[in-house]
């Protein structure tokens, strides 16, 4: 398949070379099957022909290119599915620590290391349920740290609805690439 | 990759943070403080523009119209005159000729896709420095969770200017996601309209080209005259 690939692609370029605005004769437009490959997780690059014995690796200078597009689009295909698991719900939590250098956050485990204090944490259910976890009354939480958590949660409420808009926005492009005529 | 990085503005990408960082170091001074939070990156209004001028003539580009336009002699006078003059001269040759001369461009367009990755695949921390000393760190998942660490006996005017921050920085994360997504939805169109194998790859180095200069200009017209 993927030498036949190469053998199309050139004379393909060939034809473009002679008549670039003219579709080819059997109707079908073979840019939508490589943007097709590019945007299915399951095609691989040989699919297009790029990685085959065959087909000389400086073929195309742009490999590299499809290689970073193609990791994007998976990349943004894989947000979108985790979108919908993570949306549910929405948290904040707020930290205080005497010593900031001494605090690591462990990407694997998501937490903080060191010397670090959970002083507020809010949870906004996608129902509109909220709770918020301070406390208790004698270990008062600082009126300023207060503040500061109050203001996160704000920026967080912002950042998803931002978030939610361009995710939207992104879905709409994708979706619109395909289901034009 | 300086226009990438300037693109990206505050946001480093370096495997050895492990994840995407904006780090803003914030002055006492009033006015410091507000250009230290802006940067020197493009501003949004310029990256909004770039967005609406890709979308606007990919929406209008056609390969019919725009070899008519070369065949006049015109002059590339504006980005989106430059960029019809490139596409028309992918849709004219072969394909594995004109990559050539766009391989500086398309090695900064293989970057700007890495470092979105990036930007995409991990939470973010966004830090504020506060004379040599870190005065709050949020890290952000994808989806908009955030854990703040804040330092003790913090003031108000430290909230005030984490909040900022933390804004700026999703703001152009988020911005810069829209600009990608424009750019790959844009390749896309083009190279469905010129019909050629493989063009959405040399579409794209032109279309950052377009990007390029459109921000060029942009920063033309921000710059006040002395």
């Amino acid at each position: 398949m993927s030498t036949n690939k190469k053998a199309s692609f050139e004379s393909a370029n060939d034809e473009a070379a002679k008549s670039p605005s003219v579709p080819p004769e059997s109707g079908v437009n073979p840019a939508i099957d490589e943007l097709r490959a590019l945007v299915l997780p399951s095609t691989s690059l040989a699919a297009m022909g790029f990685e085959t014995a065959a087909t000389p690796k400086d073929l195309l200078s742009g490999q590299t290119l499809g290689d970073a597009l193609k990791s994007f689009i998976r990349q943004l295909t894989d947000s979108l599915g985790q979108m919908a698991d993570n949306l549910s719900s929405l948290e904040v939590r707020t930290f205080a620590s005497n010593d900031l250098h001494q605090v690591r956050y462990d990407f694997a485990t998501r937490e903080f290391n060191g010397p670090v204090r959970l002083r507020a944490l809010t949870r906004i259910n996608l129902d509109g349920d909220m709770q918020v976890v301070v406390p208790e009354k004698d270990d008062q939480l600082d009126e300023m740290l207060w503040a500061a958590h109050v203001s996160m949660v704000k920026e967080a409420q912002a950042t998803r609805a931002q978030f939610i808009g361009s995710m939207t926005e992104m879905a709409m492009r994708l979706i619109g690439l395909f289901s034009r005529p | 990759m300086d226009a990438v990085q300037a693109l990206l503005g505050a946001w480093t990408t370096t495997a050895s943070e492990g994840a995407p960082v904006w780090r803003r170091e914030l002055s006492s001074d009033q006015h410091a403080r507000h250009t230290a939070i802006d940067g020197p990156e493009p501003s949004p209004a310029s990256i909004e523009r770039v967005i609406e001028r890709l979308s606007r003539f990919a929406d209008g580009w056609s390969p019919t119209g725009y070899s008519r336009a070369k065949s006049l002699g015109a002059p590339a006078r504006t980005p989106e005159d430059a960029l019809a003059n490139a596409l028309d001269d992918i849709a004219a040759a072969q394909a594995k000729r004109l990559s050539d001369p766009l391989q500086t461009v398309q090695e900064e367009v293989v970057e700007f896709f890495r470092r979105m990755h990036d930007l995409m695949a991990h939470y973010a921390v966004i830090e504020t420095v506060s004379n040599g000393a870190v005065v709050a760190r949020t890290m952000v998942s994808w989806t908009g969770d955030f854990k703040s660490l804040w330092r003790t006996g913090l003031t108000a005017e430290e909230i005030r200017l984490h909040k900022r921050n933390v804004r700026a920085a999703l703001a152009r994360r988020a911005m810069l996601i829209r600009l990608m997504s424009v750019i790959g939805a844009s390749a896309a169109k083009i190279a469905l309209r010129l019909m050629t194998p493989g063009a959405q790859l040399l579409v794209l180095p032109a279309l950052w080209q377009f990007v390029r200069e459109v921000l060029k200009e942009a920063r033309r017209e921000e710059t006040p005259l002395s």
